[in-house]
């Protein structure tokens, strides 16, 4: 069973257009990377039926996403990159609104979750920081017995100790195979601890959608002059990042010559160098 | 619908304490000066607004696209709107209807009673009517600018209905059937307008 599918969706907006084909199976975590309008906000609003699609089918925890799905959000654990209340209010009243929205709000489990994350209960939610403002989001989330976790840009803002555990607790969350998490995020290091599949999204196309694991297996990076990458298969290229020192090519192991030292790839490299070969 | 009544209620009494001692000073110097209309009515306009104060906070806050995240159906949303108007616009118009109706009824003006009741009445129920629908179409902002002109031109209605400035109160005597038809009419425009809330609501995307 699959978490979410988008089905050959389309949504355009005044010079932007998103085309995608993208699922995620239960029990697993997705990183959806991608430059700055690529298309990642959308997407998230899409899944929650935030805004609706031109085009093709989506369907989430097995309910399609249209006027009657609102309480299957109940199922849903959403941060948004802009954490969005009042000013006025503090994390325990907060709590408080919450209890009168989620059927299954766990107030004992947010209260665990306030002091896990410190979180002030009493602080008014001006006064708070950013990083202080997203893990009172990512408090909420967790607090109400949620199947899907949909997270746009969760660690920005926090610090790396933060950072760590909060990604820690996105791993717990998926301990429980019912359990998936869709994460957006720009700190591609954080995806690159968590995630089972990537998803690549660039100006509003999905440039691949795979195991993480099976992905940095298949790809490396080259060290090279211009010379040497001429020689080498086309296919065998998949992007390339020029410098004063020679070109850094992303190779497909499977396709490289034997004798030609490739070293591994790590997420963000790859998607760096995959985004700029799709603009050559 | 609870947790957004929690919700505005945390925010009214953070943000429009001030608003809440207007109704409360107007209530008291109407009380005390005689026919002005305007000082009879201003505390029902106001109140009226405190929803439209509401949705610009929410709006400040981006809470209106969490909210979007939330298991809420935008019906929901617009219909916890409309029943805090009804809250606060009851609240107001009781506390009003007491205080005129001690200085009226014992002077034997049924009439003028009958009659300011009315027009609390449409001021409670037709002005919030006229502006919700827009504000959950074009926002909050623009909203509130055409929340008061259309009170201006509800004002301007009335006197030229009646004949009389804004200082007086009309003398015209429908008893109780003029309030029972001002409240079937008010009731209609609110349930009307309810509905076309919705309706725009639900095509608007952010």
């Amino acid at each position: 069973m699959n978490a979410f599918e988008l089905k050959e969706v389309k949504k355009s907006y005044p010079g932007f257009d998103l085309h995608l084909d993208l699922s995620l199976p239960q029990g697993c975590i997705l990183g959806l990377i991608g430059e700055n309008g690529a298309g990642k906000s959308t997407t998230i609003k899409l899944l929650l039926g935030m805004t609706h699609a031109d085009e093709g089918s989506i369907a989430v925890l097995d309910r399609a996403v249209d006027e009657s799905f609102p309480p299957v959000r109940e199922e849903i654990g959403v941060v948004l990159d802009e954490p969005a209340y009042p000013d006025c209010l503090t994390a325990k009243q907060v709590g408080g609104i919450m209890a009168g929205i989620f059927r299954n709000w766990d107030a004992a489990e947010y209260e665990a979750l306030l002091q896990k994350l410190d979180i002030p209960t009493d602080k008014k939610f001006k006064d708070f920081s950013r990083g202080m403002k997203m893990k009172l989001s990512i408090a909420v989330a967790l607090a109400h017995k949620a199947r899907l976790l949909v997270l746009d840009e969760p660690t920005s803002g926090l610090d790396p100790v933060v950072r760590d555990e909060v990604v820690e607790l996105f791993s717990e969350f998926t301990r429980d195979e019912t359990h998936s998490v869709l994460i957006s995020s720009h700190i591609v290091s954080d995806l690159e601890k968590i995630c089972d599949y990537v998803a690549f999204l660039h100006k509003g196309q999905l440039l691949l959608c795979k195991e993480k694991d099976k992905l940095l297996e298949e790809y490396g990076l080259v060290l090279c002059t211009k010379e040497q990458l001429e020689s080498l298969p086309v296919t065998a290229v998949a992007g390339t990042q020029e410098s004063l020192f020679g070109v850094t090519a992303l190779i497909r192991r499977e396709e490289a010559p034997e004798d030609l030292a490739v070293i591994p790839v790590g997420l963000e490299d790859l998607f760096v160098t995959m985004v700029k070969g799709v603009e050559k | 619908m609870k947790g957004l009544l929690k919700k505005d209620l945390y925010m009214v009494w953070a943000y429009s304490k001030l608003v809440l001692i207007m109704v409360a000073v107007f209530l008291v110097v109407s009380f005390f000066s005689g026919d002005s209309l305007f000082l009879m009515l201003y505390p029902i306009v106001i109140s009226a607004i405190l929803p439209v104060t509401l949705l610009s906070y929410d709006e400040r806050f981006r809470w209106h696209i969490y909210c979007d995240a939330l298991p809420i159906p935008r019906r929901v949303q617009v219909t916890e709107k409309y029943l805090l108007t009804l809250i606060f616009g009851a609240i107001v118009f009781f506390l009003l209807a007491l205080a005129h109706g001690i200085r009226l009824l014992p002077a034997g003006r049924t009439d003028d009673f009958l009659v300011l009741l009315s027009m609390m009445v449409l001021f409670a129920l037709v002005s919030p009517a006229l502006i919700l629908p827009l504000m959950f179409k074009l926002g909050p902002e623009k909203g509130r600018l055409a929340y008061f002109l259309m009170f201006g031109l509800l004002l301007v209605v009335v006197i030229l209905l009646t004949g009389r400035t804004v200082e007086d109160l009309p003398q015209v005597s429908g008893g109780a059937g003029m309030l029972l038809g001002t409240l079937v009419f008010g009731i209609l425009v609110f349930v009307g307008s309810w509905r076309l809330a919705i309706h725009w609501y639900e095509k608007r995307e952010f």
